[in-house]
């Protein structure tokens, strides 16, 4: 592999995937826990 | 389950590939890039549509299984694992993929491939390849099932864009399912059984995916983006605050460059056809203004009695409205 294609291959592999994960450590952390009165704003596969 | 089994796959796929001789080849086709093609106004305008394709069924689905969201819900974070999640998988595909055409081709055959689109690359091309690859059976399999995983996982996501509204609608359980059947023999057939519809349809559905666009970010307008900005996705539970940016991004980024997309391929699509006209032709700009303006007309008709049943059943924008049994719930 030429230098320039490892470069950017690290500049799309790493945002992307290192985003992928923090965000779904993030999303796990910030989950709050299931509200009874949650009513989805339309009714339709209830 | 099918995300799981496809993610495995592409996993595997993907180490076995890389540790072929000569995928170095490959990859370097994938990342490597000259900094001249940034010039290219046809490399921006793919680009522009690839974004299009990955983001603009997402849009449709987005607003379907939005009603599965709870109050609470981190709509922002979500949306933004969803399109990470989407380039990853894309970049992982990529690496399995296209470094063992490279693997098991030289370099021109490969080029040649890649260059003839998607369905010569996975149908054709792929198979070939795998046929040569050690191992390349259990590979061929795992591929195709991810493939197929793919699809399935894809298409009930799809099918929600047309149940949903039919649902809000007062559509019937039994009736929107004949509507969904009909719509899939229609135009599904008729796609498996000739490329040029196939291609044809390829073509008219991703200029339906940039006015959708359009029609999102009006939506948005209309409604206010800064009131959907604090109102639903900077909530107390978000992980994601979004800033002001977000508001000039949806209402005036992207309705431009929908805007400027469509024009750019309606100018192509009339350059490559002598018969440009011609509302049967694969890529002409007749058959563009046939298939959108038919489907046009049909939802201004019928958008009025679409807006009276759906209209007390949705969100007016401050009160949810209370559950209410269509017919769905069995």
């Amino acid at each position: 592999m030429t230098v320039r294609a490892i470069i950017t291959m690290l500049l799309c592999v790493v945002p992307v995937w290192g985003g992928l994960i923090l965000s779904i450590v993030k999303l796990q952390r910030m989950d709050p826990p299931p509200d009874e009165d949650d009513i989805p704003p339309t009714s339709c596969m209830e | 389950m099918f995300l799981r089994v496809l993610f495995l796959s592409v996993i595997v796929i993907a180490v076995r590939t890389l540790t072929l001789p000569g995928s170095g080849d490959g990859l370097n086709f994938l990342f490597d890039f000259e900094f001249s093609s940034l010039l290219s106004s046809k490399i921006w305008l793919e680009a522009l549509t690839q974004c299009v394709w990955s983001a603009g069924p997402g849009w449709g689905i987005c607003i379907a299984y939005a009603v599965y969201s709870k109050r609470r819900s981190d709509v922002a974070l979500s949306t933004a694992i969803q399109g990470l999640g989407d380039m990853s998988v894309a970049l992982l595909a990529g690496v399995a993929v296209i470094p063992a055409l490279f693997a098991f081709m030289s370099s021109e055959e490969a080029l040649a491939i890649c260059a003839s689109g998607n369905n010569s690359l996975a149908f054709i091309a792929l198979t070939n390849v795998f046929e040569q690859m050690p191992g390349g059976r259990l590979m061929d399999t795992l591929f195709f099932l991810a493939l197929l995983m793919a699809a399935v996982s894809s298409i009930i996501a799809m099918y929600s864009i047309v149940y949903q509204p039919c649902a809000d609608a007062g559509v019937g359980k039994k009736k929107t399912f004949v509507i969904m059947l009909a719509g899939t023999i229609l135009i599904g057939v008729p796609s498996a059984w000739s490329s040029n519809f196939f291609n044809s349809q390829d073509f008219v559905v991703g200029m339906g995916m940039v006015i959708g666009a359009v029609f999102s970010s009006y939506a948005l307008y209309r409604f206010g983006a800064e009131k959907a900005r604090t109102k639903f996705l900077n909530n107390p539970y978000t992980g994601l605050p979004m800033g002001k940016w977000l508001n000039i991004s949806v209402t005036l980024l992207v309705p431009v460059l929908a805007v400027m997309m469509f024009i750019w391929w309606c100018v192509l699509s009339v350059g490559w056809n002598p018969d440009w006209w011609n509302p049967f032709g694969t890529y002409s700009l007749g058959t563009l203004v046939l298939q959108l303006g038919g489907v046009g007309l049909i939802l201004y008709i019928s958008n009025t009695r679409i807006s009276n049943s759906a209209g007390p059943n949705l969100f007016d924008g401050e009160s949810f409205p209370p559950i209410q049994d269509n017919g769905f719930s069995n």
